[in-house]
């Protein structure tokens, strides 16, 4: 239609921005299937273990927490697929419901690292000076601890809970990850154009907003992608630690402690359908980061930090 | 192509992130909390007093009488976490500790629990120990007891192997009283102590106390030699006489004398070739030349190190005991040994729980059938209120004995539903309370089940779970943040468990404060005659039934396994393990 | 070399001082209920005003810090707050147990992976090389503990075998000593294998681009010798570095593998530390945690340095 396109509805407007972005995601399907199958085949694993999260309870055919005492350490059958632990719970809605908790962390602390990662960089970068150096020192005297032990050491402070690792997980990566978004904002500071709209005059915010920022976004993407499986990684360790999510929730991490290990010789099925889950969405996670990373930005590589 | 997937990932990734906050939102309303169990998974023979039914399916467990002892070898523990602070034996606060349990081996009392194989499990009769024979005289005023003579301490610098002496006993019981040990009430009533001559000591206590011999049979009082410490147990912190941080400061009259403490590795002991008792045909014990402990803080791990024969003897974790049996066919074990008493305790200094009417609906929710279920392979037997059976057969009640009061301790979920209705909870307003439980233990006390079951009246309950040793200085005492957490009571004799409710007792958790508990505690805390005491006893059962102050949830007898090749041995109530163990000899065959 | 050792050394200064800012802000800021925990709860002082001067927060900030700071050069940092005994002494008493299991890991991953990595480059694109890149995939996305507790419940139920608990040290058996380490050290180092392949085989392929390989190859050299001596040896490089980032990994791994097996290290009693609010002994575990990790990438970038001479005037 030869209308102006600020004259026409915000309805229709809105309809060409969700076929602007179904076609997007097509294409982007039909790239990543051809060119990366693995990646394809990370990214339905993704999404069917987003889909488990969040569709759980009518997935689940019992509740979490339900014991069913004349199923105690029921091997898999037809109504537990994966068999009952030693309190007749379902094991299949325990992984089931376990997946929210993993997801949930996953995308909680990652957003929360993107986020900080994302004011500090940016902050960092683009103002440089003293603040700059400070604050860079102190990544680095952050990133000599060991991932795990610092989120031991604060959960120990904070206590276990949800919140307290989304917070806790989210701070350890977010300071991590400000040392490249900050190398990204530097890089985008010093193309032309940027020096161009200072010279003009335009102003930091408008900069910031319309210029760096958008710019900045493939990185964290690809950032996002691959330490989400990195955090359901460090959650799962404190949970089978016992510092991470407390009992009863189906933490999969907490499913695998010595509990599973208890009735080993008659129902060894309990240290296998958590452990699967597990390695299967962070394997998912991988394939799929990874085959991100390489349509996005081949020259990106190397930049998976440590677990 | 770069462009659409920069669009796409942004937008999706804000749809997507907004999608899964409403899940987290969504999913941590649903609240459950589940505590764990507290209950040390050391080999130390639980204590309580109670004459166990006959176990139909006990295997030989009696020693030939024929066989003769054999000198010689190794037996080796396996305990889950090491001794966090000192050895000291009159100091051992927060309740199960390596050293409480351990301390058998290296010290002796004036008397002890049962032991020898012929014995039963659930005798918790003082036998003689250090003190050969007693007297009891004015009314049950005054005990004298006469020691052993020639009795020897270790030989190891200062005390160079001398003899005891009633000043040795009168020093041990003083500093036992004035240190932090949190069982000294048991022995409080101790009013002065006398020392007319080298082997006789006279105690006199304030009031002829009926549970006094009992609990001076049960060695909390160990006996050491003065110059073992130079200083009496310190308060309020864990820092305890600076002796008994090594293995050098540990010297008692005991069966074994300590030799190394790596910390978390091993402890080690060597047989004491002085030890004053001989068994009944004259050899000297102990027959084992030489104890280890290790630690192995796995559960699984220490129940596949019995079945390798890497360790000597184990409880296996509530629930695993029919597993257990199956590995090991030939090991020799006991399921008659009188159970500590687990209970969940109402906090009722806090809002919650002092309302009465709550105390009743959250037991009447709880179906007892499911725990004894859970104790697969194990001997279990419900409760009726107060006094478990397995802990004190002789006091086990009848529904038709506590009346009224029986159908609180009846599984009732629409009793329970109703009076929580009338206490103004219901499904528009369900009651919400706090769990504590230990980290250790999810297997005794199933805090899981209980919660699911809870949740089935309406009823959330959140699990807090908390390190073992913080919990046992919370649950015992009362404080934290928590409306129920469970606990475990030691109790030789029954008064142990009825102080637990009494105003003031360092024990009281949940913080009852009954006046007419209290005086009916107070009561037959001195009535001498057995039956009048029984009596009133019993009516205080029917009171604390219907008052509802703790739940004891329904245990599993004791249970002890111990390899098939050691002989002369047999499991005891009671912290004496040394006192059996001395008596066992290993079979090289 | 020398000018560049001390640069290196230099840089290191700054970081130090924010690793013990991190450390010493730990006691600093306890909150409340830990508090609360460590006087009514745990017993280590009557109140929260002992507490506090028990460990010496009420005094103003900066003194703090000097004396925590000013206690290292006599050795003392810090005791535990349950007996009193040195976090120090007993953190050098664990310390080697965790190095070791760490190092036999990263010697394990090396021995599976590099030869691994070079037949997959050698071979690159075949099937052979595509299953041995999915299969590392596949294992670099495995928890250790998961194996751990696979390799514990398989056997065992299959056919009744469990692995030796308890502890030795290596003087009193070292068959003994060896069987305890091998098996959690193979899990720790499995994490590492699939990057270290991944690794290898990428720089492996990078190097055999080169031009002096193709010079190697006209002049008529074996193919052992130029797989070996020339491109393996510049391929080996960048997996110095590899190793340098992986000990932070071996510390985490060695954590979980200490719990599941028992074993005395380092991660046990940063757990104990935890479990019994003993923050002393946590700050000193997590300050010699840091300060190894540093020690060891200094150490990288000069045998880096030395190796590569570029890197030097870079």
């Amino acid at each position: 239609m030869a209308q102006d396109v600020v004259t026409r509805p915000l309805a229709l407007r809105g309809m060409d921005r969700a076929t602007g972005l179904l076609s997007g995601a097509w294409s982007f399907w039909n790239t990543i299937r051809k060119h990366k199958p693995l990646g394809a085949v990370g990214l339905v694993i993704v999404i069917g273990i987003i889909f488990v999260a969040i569709f759980a309870p009518l997935i689940a055919p019992y509740g979490y927490n339900e014991t069913i005492r004349t199923d105690q350490l029921a091997p898999p059958s037809f109504s537990h697929p994966f068999g009952a632990d030693h309190l007749g719970r379902d094991l299949f809605s325990r992984v089931v419901y376990g997946a929210r908790i993993s997801i949930s962390i996953g995308f909680g602390a990652v957003g929360l690292a993107m986020s900080m990662a994302t004011v500090i960089g940016l902050v960092s970068g683009y103002y440089g000076g003293w603040f700059d150096k400070i604050v860079q020192r102190f990544v680095d005297g952050w990133m000599t601890f060991p991932g795990l032990i610092v989120a031991l050491a604060m959960v120990a402070l904070v206590g276990p809970g949800v919140w307290q690792l989304i917070i806790v997980i989210g701070l350890l990566f977010g300071i991590r990850n400000s040392r490249v978004i900050r190398g990204q904002v530097l890089a985008v500071m010093a193309r032309p154009h940027i020096e161009v709209a200072q010279s003009v005059g335009v102003g930091d915010f408008r900069l910031i907003t319309r210029h760096v920022l958008p710019n900045t976004l493939p990185p964290i993407i690809i950032l996002a992608t691959i330490e989400i499986p990195l955090v359901i990684l460090i959650e799962a360790s404190l949970s089978f630690l016992g510092f991470g999510i407390p009992p009863p929730y189906p933490a999969w991490g907490g499913m695998l402690t010595w509990e599973a290990r208890q009735h080993m010789l008659t129902a060894p099925w309990l240290a296998f359908a958590p452990g699967i889950a597990l390695s299967m969405t962070i394997f998912g996670w991988n394939m799929f980061g990874d085959a991100l990373r390489d349509l996005l930005d081949p020259t990106l590589r190397g930049s998976r930090s440590e677990r | 192509m770069v462009h659409s997937i920069r669009r796409f990932g942004f937008i999706g990734m804000a749809l997507l992130m907004s999608m899964l906050v409403l899940a987290v939102a969504c999913s941590s309303g649903d609240d459950d909390s589940s505590s764990s169990a507290a209950s040390s998974s050391t080999t130390a023979a639980p204590t309580a007093a109670a004459q166990a039914a006959p176990a139909a399916t006990t295997p030989a467990v009696m020693a030939p009488a024929a066989d003769k002892p054999v000198y010689g070898g190794t037996i080796r523990f396996a305990q889950q976490r090491d001794n966090r602070v000192s050895w000291d034996p009159h100091g051992t606060t927060g309740g199960q500790s390596l050293a409480q349990n351990t301390g058998s081996w290296w010290h002796n009392g004036l008397m002890s629990r049962a032991y020898g194989v012929d014995a039963d499990g659930g005798d918790t009769n003082s036998y003689p120990d250090l003190a050969e024979s007693w007297d009891i005289s004015d009314g049950g005023l005054t005990y004298t007891f006469h020691l052993i003579q020639g009795v020897k301490f270790h030989d190891k610098a200062p005390v160079n192997g001398r003899e005891v002496t009633s000043e040795d006993v009168k020093w041990s019981y003083e500093r036992f009283l004035k240190g932090p040990d949190s069982d000294k009430w048991q022995l409080s009533d101790i009013s002065s102590i006398e020392t007319p001559d080298k082997y006789t000591v006279v105690m006199h206590l304030n009031a002829p106390v009926a549970s006094f011999l009992t609990h001076a049979g049960e060695p909390l009082a160990f006996i050491l030699p003065k110059e073992a410490a130079t200083m009496p147990p310190k308060t309020p912190t864990l820092k305890l006489a600076e002796e008994f941080l090594t293995p050098d400061g540990i010297i008692g009259t005991g069966p074994y004398v300590f030799e190394t403490w790596e910390k978390d590795k091993l402890t080690a002991a060597n047989r004491n070739p002085n030890y004053f008792k001989k068994d009944e045909a004259g050899n000297q014990l102990p027959f084992i030349e030489r104890l280890e402990y290790v630690v192995i803080p796995d559960a699984a791990a220490r129940m596949a190190a019995f079945t390798s024969g890497d360790i000597a003897a184990l409880t296996p974790p509530s629930g695993s005991t029919k597993e257990f049996m199956g590995q090991n066919p030939n090991a020799n074990f006991v399921q008659d040994l009188p159970s500590t008493v687990p209970g969940y305790n109402f906090r009722l200094d806090r809002d919650i729980f002092d309302d009465i009417r709550l105390r009743r609906a959250v037991t009447m929710a709880i179906d007892q059938q499911a725990f004894i279920d859970l104790r697969l392979g194990s001997k279990s037997a419900r409760t009726w209120g107060q006094l478990p059976k397995l802990a004190f057969p002789e006091y086990d009640v009848t529904p038709e004995f506590l009346g009224a009061a029986a159908k609180w301790w009846q599984y009732d979920p629409q009793a329970s539903r109703d009076l929580l209705a009338e206490a103004g909870y219901g499904p528009n307003n369900p009651l919400k309370f706090v769990f504590q439980a230990s980290s250790c233990c999810l297997t005794d006390y199933y805090p899981e089940l209980t919660a699911s079951m809870l949740a089935e009246v309406g009823i959330e309950m959140e699990i807090r779970v908390v390190d073992h040793s913080v919990h046992l200085k919370t649950s015992n005492v009362g404080v934290g943040d928590y409306d129920m957490a469970h606990s475990r009571v030691k109790g030789a004799e029954v008064e142990d468990l009825l102080l637990t409710f009494q105003t003031g007792n360092a024990k009281n958790g949940s913080h009852v404060d009954d006046p007419a508990l209290n005086a009916m505690i107070d009561a037959q805390h001195v009535i001498t005659d057995p039956a009048k005491r029984f009596a009133a006893i019993r009516n205080i059962q029917k009171y604390l039934a219907d008052q509802v102050y703790l739940f004891y949830i329904p245990d599993r007898q004791g249970e002890y396994f111990w390899q098939p090749g050691i002989k002369g041995f047999r499991p005891h109530a009671g912290n004496t393990e040394g006192r059996d163990w001395e008596r066992a000899w290993i079979d090289p065959s | 070399m020398a000018k560049y050792a001390l640069q290196r050394i230099l840089l290191l200064i700054p970081t130090l001082i924010v690793i013990s800012f991190v450390t010493f802000a730990l006691i600093r800021f306890i909150p409340g209920d830990a508090a609360l925990a460590m006087t009514e709860e745990l017993g280590y002082a009557a109140d929260l005003d002992e507490l506090r001067h028990l460990l010496g927060i009420d005094r103003p900030i900066i003194v703090q810090y000097l004396d925590w700071v000013g206690g290292f050069i006599h050795g003392d940092f810090g005791s535990s707050l349950w007996d009193g005994s040195s976090a120090a002494g007993e953190l050098l008493e664990r310390l080697p147990i965790t190095m070791e299991i760490a190092g036999l890991s990263l010697l394990i991953s090396a021995v599976i992976a590099i030869p691994i990595g070079v037949f997959s480059a050698v071979h690159q694109d075949t099937r052979g090389d595509y299953s041995i890149r999915s299969a590392v995939v596949l294992f670099d996305s495995v928890p250790s503990f998961w194996v751990a507790t696979l390799v514990l419940v398989i056997p065992a139920y299959f056919i009744g075998w469990v692995p030796a608990s308890g502890w030795v040290s290596f003087t009193e058996d070292p068959v003994k000593h060896l069987t305890l380490v091998l098996l959690p050290a193979a899990i720790i180092g499995m994490g590492s294998t699939a990057s270290l392949i991944r690794l290898t085989r990428a720089m492996m392929l990078e190097v055999l681009r080169q031009d002096y390989i193709r010079t190697a190859w006209s002049k008529g050299l074996s193919e052992n010798s130029v797989m070996y001596r020339h491109a393996l040896k510049n391929a080996l490089i960048p997996v110095l570095t590899f190793f340098g980032l992986r000990i932070p990994n071996a510390f985490s791994g060695s954590v979980i593998m200490e719990a599941v097996f028992g074993i005395p290290g380092v991660g046990r009693w940063i757990i104990d530390a935890i479990n019994f609010r003993d923050y002393p002994q946590l700050q000193v575990a997590l300050l010699f945690i840091a300060v190894m990790v540093l020690v060891s990438n200094l150490v990288i970038d000069l045998a880096y340095g030395w190796l590569d001479p570029r890197v030097r005037y870079g």
